[in-house]
């Protein structure tokens, strides 16, 4: 019987104290009498091992345990949607943007390592994330063991609900994460560029100079280089907004292309001082400037290509609405 | 597939078995002999789930029980309480209709196939 006083030690420490001792006190004469009645049908006592079957077949002690518990779960089947509505509400919508247009901007504009600014508000966003998770499932935690009504899911009205989708097209995921990793990197190595390229600074045994016409169109490729954070985060999050995805990125290589056809026009864009080879700075300055040239005639040809892909892409999807409509009317 | 049916099966179950267990409770039993009566009437049903089942048909009211001594032992016995029974009418009638309207399903659905295999 040793085997057996065991086993109910092991399931009293998972019951709750005050019931216990009575469901304690019941399953071990059920247990008894079970093992009684095997010894009657064997004409002997059981051993261990007939004593330890029959406790393996009743089950692990925690499992056992876990059926006189009363949940088992932190939010049930009837507040989970709304528990997924507030949760995508908050961590997809409301945080993001707060802070990729209050908090970012803020630590930017007041603080001294701009290079970090990107990071440390990402990782803050991602804290504050986990942050809103934990207390939401908190709360929707206490509604689910209080029963108080939630007034979303109880007044709710079938002509608030969403339109469909007019078209099946969506933006991809890849995309839309591939935008938003881009707009960090780029925004992080460019602020680098901006504190550290702001005077010559040396690389080994040569000088860099950068062109005044970096200094000019400092803040305006910073704000290109940003704008792809947001853009891929409402594609992200909205990815059948197609037609606000196009013409946001219309614009965005409108004003990339801007950007690129300026600095292409300028003389030259950095300078080499190799003062032990004089001769040796020259030849690599050219060849530098001309890379520099060709690279800047590529992002124009690409963004013009990517700009006229969305403006045929929006045509089709404007005409094909718009014969839709006729098509109704008629 | 087997899963599945273990799972569909539970399922199946698990409303009959509330029923059955009532109805074996309008006279007097202890979870030892509940469990064996109901077994030797076909429906098996395993101790992690009955005695449970037992406790939270008595939170609600529907059982009342008491320790008694039983050949040397003291066990809990269960029977149903009032509301019980008045319970057990309701969810019988209940099982009454859905047994008919399956029934008629069935036949339907026993119909159709005959009509395919002739």
């Amino acid at each position: 019987m040793d085997l057996l006083e065991r086993y109910l030690e092991a399931v009293r420490r998972a019951l709750p104290q005050a019931q216990a001792d009575d469901i304690v006190a019941e399953l071990g004469g059920d247990l008894r009498q079970q093992m009684e009645d095997r010894e009657d049908a064997l004409g002997r006592t059981l051993d261990d091992d007939e004593v330890a079957a029959i406790l393996k077949q009743r089950g692990h002690p925690l499992k056992v345990a876990s059926a006189y518990l009363p949940k088992q779960f932190l939010i049930g089947p009837e507040l989970y949607p709304t528990w997924r509505f507030v949760v995508r509400l908050v961590l997809g919508w409301i945080l993001p943007p707060v802070f990729a247009f209050i908090v970012g901007p803020v630590r930017f504009l007041t603080g001294h390592h701009h290079a970090g600014v990107i990071l440390t508000t990402f990782g803050s966003l991602l804290q504050a994330e986990v942050f809103a998770l934990g207390w939401i499932t908190l709360v929707f935690a206490i509604l689910e063991r209080t029963h108080l009504p939630l007034s979303i899911t109880a007044k709710w009205d079938p002509r608030t609900l969403p339109r469909v989708s007019s078209g099946l097209q969506k933006v991809p995921r890849a995309t839309a994460i591939g935008d938003v990793i881009t707009g960090v990197l780029s925004t992080t190595c460019w602020v680098w560029v901006m504190q550290h390229g702001s005077a010559p600074f040396w690389l080994g045994a040569a000088e860099f100079t950068a062109a005044p016409v970096w200094h000019t169109l400092a803040w305006p490729i910073l704000a290109t280089t940003l704008a792809s954070i947001p853009l891929g985060w409402i594609a992200l999050v909205r990815p059948y907004a197609v037609i606000l995805r196009s013409v946001s990125r219309i614009a965005l290589d409108l004003a990339s292309g801007v950007i690129a056809t300026i600095l292409l026009r300028a003389d030259g864009w950095v300078s080499i001082a190799v003062p032990s080879s004089p001769a040796a700075g020259t030849e690599v300055t050219k060849w530098v400037n001309l890379m520099i040239g060709i690279s800047l005639l590529i992002t124009i040809v690409t963004v013009a290509i990517d700009a006229i892909w969305h403006a045929w892409g929006l045509l089709r999807r404007t005409g094909r609405k718009s014969r839709g409509l006729a098509g109704a009317l008629r | 597939m087997n899963e599945l049916f273990e799972n569909l099966r539970l399922e199946l179950r698990r409303g009959c078995l509330i029923l059955a267990v009532l109805a074996a409770l309008k006279s007097e039993q202890y979870g030892y002999t509940l469990r064996k009566s109901l077994a030797d009437s076909g429906l098996d049903i395993d101790e992690g789930t009955l005695y449970p089942l037992l406790r939270r048909l008595e939170t609600q009211g529907l059982l009342a029980s008491q320790w008694r001594e039983h050949d040397k032992r003291n066990k809990r016995f269960y029977k149903l309480s009032k509301e019980g029974s008045a319970m057990l009418k309701l969810l019988l009638a209940e099982w009454d209709a859905i047994n008919d309207s399956l029934t008629g399903i069935l036949e339907e659905h026993h119909r159709g196939s005959a009509r395919k295999i002739s």
